[in-house]
């Protein structure tokens, strides 16, 4: 870029965006490190008088949030794990193995990507329901990991296929069987997709709204989205300093994750999405 | 290895064997809520959701007869036609920004990881908060400089509350698709590109005839999984107005949910979800064709 006005302009605009992006989350910090006179103080001082953390520890001791958090980390955890361990050898079969009715299996999979929970959400009540499921952790693990499996096994397949057979084949000659060689040579090798795969899945969980609110009913069962979520929604005072840092507390785990893995990430993705 | 006809028995057995875990769970968890969402829609169900005889195409009839469905079809149209749209452009401008070696690039990719990294609905309560008009930092600043004579009040109106969410829309799906698209330009050969992206007259015929062809298949998948993600988007509007005040910001996830679990309703629900699918459906096909043909041609 050698034009300085097209520079500028690019400067410009990443500024401006910038700003747009970070300023609920500078709001956000601010005020869950203000006392509750602080934040109810008309006109509002923008930086706390002194850092205070007094927020965070009633979030544990006044709001129970810590175990929003358990349950959430329980849950997705638990359906991220059952994602990769259904997703990986699945796609293993669609990346390396011949078998009658291969595409038919790649399209149903890529259909049901198209399903989002919410537009099946009557169905899936149903059978929760029929599953004597309803208020139930194990209702969101098991819809989690459903949801996550097309993605996880498109992306992994993808993945799969930029590994040579070749290095596997020369195991099976020097007498090793297709397990042995799977786990001790294919793992290894496919272990930057499966991170990116845990990625994906752990956070499409972290997301979720809609399937904990229509499942759990019991607030010792919901999740920190959802807890979130209720303690603004319908209330008609916000104690907007504990939900401020109800947020950052779990919004930072999932941020740093995602430092360590965003070189593995892009990469990942488009691997997926192009080949 | 996709001639299926000479492949050995045992290896048909053993991909099958790979597969039935996931296939089987699948069919248990989205499987049969899809055949039971679509038998629903055809039938009379009581307060709980249970069936209760056949209700032929009552279902329908009645979300076509009611006003808060039609003109909820009608804002989904626009909201998804904003956010995709404006995210198609910002996030177009952005990756060829982010192609040049500017100073400070890696910093600003720093910055869009943050909204993706935190959950949409967390993300739509701090904007809650920001915009707040009772005791939010913004509007009490600008009430005491005097810029606006009273409370900021998004919120309370449906359009703009809806002009809020298409906000949040957007700023929520600049990371991926922008990621894709500097991974797209990444793919684009150097000597294409050689005198960098945005130079010479701002390089529209370049853009325009060059760039934007090889970008293809990269813009095709962020619009196709924008499309589906915003069509199908229920925790930013749920979370600011639960699709009011009035239905004034009302969309047909939103008013699906409500239709099942507050009106339960859910044989109308289920038809909702019915023709939301079949929308989906004619976009994604639609979509598929038009890839396909700009590839062939």
């Amino acid at each position: 870029m050698r034009n300085p006005v097209v520079k500028t302009l690019a400067y410009v605009f990443l500024t401006v965006i910038s700003i747009v992006i970070l300023l609920p989350y500078l709001i956000m910090l601010i005020t869950s490190l203000k006392t509750r006179q602080e934040v109810f103080a008309f006109p509002p001082p923008w930086i706390p008088k002194h850092f205070y953390l007094g927020n965070f520890v009633d979030l544990f001791t006044k709001i129970e949030f810590g175990h929003a958090m358990l349950n959430s980390l329980i849950a997705v955890g638990a359906a991220t794990v059952l994602t990769l361990l259904l997703a990986t050898p699945a796609a293993y079969a669609i990346a390396r193995l011949r078998f009658r009715g291969r595409n038919w299996v790649v399209s149903i999979f890529l259909v049901t990507q198209m399903f989002k929970p919410v537009v099946i959400i009557v169905g899936m009540f149903q059978v929760m329901v029929f599953y004597h499921l309803l208020d139930n952790l194990v209702s969101v693990i098991l819809a989690y990991a459903t949801f996550n499996l097309a993605f996880s096994i498109w992306m992994l397949s993808s993945y799969f296929q930029t590994i040579p057979p070749a290095i596997e084949e020369a195991a099976w000659l020097d007498g090793a069987s297709r397990w042995t060689a799977i786990r001790t040579i294919f793992v290894p090798l496919a272990r930057p997709g499966m991170v990116v795969a845990f990625l994906f899945s752990f956070v499409a969980g972290w997301n979720d709204l809609v399937l904990a609110l229509t499942f759990l009913r019991s607030s010792s069962n919901y999740t920190a989205t959802l807890d979130i979520f209720s303690l603004v929604s319908g209330q008609y005072v916000v104690e907007w300093q504990l939900v401020m840092a109800a947020v950052l507390m779990a919004t930072v785990p999932v941020v740093i994750m995602f430092g360590f893995v965003q070189g593995y990430f892009v990469e990942g993705f488009t691997a997926g999405a192009v080949r | 290895m996709q001639t299926s006809r000479h492949a050995p028995q045992s290896e048909q057995a053993f991909a099958y064997l790979l597969l039935a875990p996931a296939f089987l769970l699948a069919i248990a968890v989205v499987g049969y809520p899809i055949v039971n969402t679509v038998i629903t829609a055809f039938s009379k169900t009581n307060a709980v959701g249970q069936l209760a005889g056949s209700a032929g195409l009552g279902n329908f009839h009645t979300i076509f007869t009611d006003p808060v469905f039609l003109a909820a079809l009608w804002r989904t149209a626009l909201w998804t036609l904003w956010v995709v749209g404006l995210t198609t452009v910002i996030s177009m401008l952005l990756a060829l920004i982010l192609y040049e070696d500017l100073r400070g690039r890696r910093v600003f990719q720093l910055i869009l990881l943050i909204p993706w990294a935190t959950s949409v609905t967390m993300t739509t309560v701090a904007w809650m908060w920001t915009i707040n008009g009772q005791v939010g930092l913004i509007s009490n600043t600008l009430q005491v400089w005097g810029l606006i004579p009273e409370p900021l009040g998004f919120l309370a109106y449906g359009p703009s509350a809806l002009v809020v969410a298409i906000a949040i829309g957007i700023v929520v799906s600049i990371p991926f698709t922008t990621s894709v698209l500097v991974s797209g330009l990444h793919s684009i050969p150097t000597e294409i590109l050689e005198a960098g992206v945005l130079d010479g007259a701002f390089g529209w015929a370049r853009f325009r005839y060059l760039i934007l062809p090889m970008l293809g298949p990269f813009l095709t998948i962020t619009l196709v999984i924008n499309l589906i993600n915003v069509f199908n988007s229920f925790p930013i509007i749920w979370t600011l107005t639960q699709g009011g005040p009035a239905h004034g910001s009302e969309v047909v996830v939103t008013y699906l949910f409500k239709t099942a679990f507050r009106f339960n309703e859910f044989g109308q629900a289920a038809a909702m979800s019915l023709i939301t699918f079949i929308i989906l459906l004619v976009l994604s096909i639609a979509f598929s064709i038009q890839t396909m043909r700009t590839r062939l041609s």
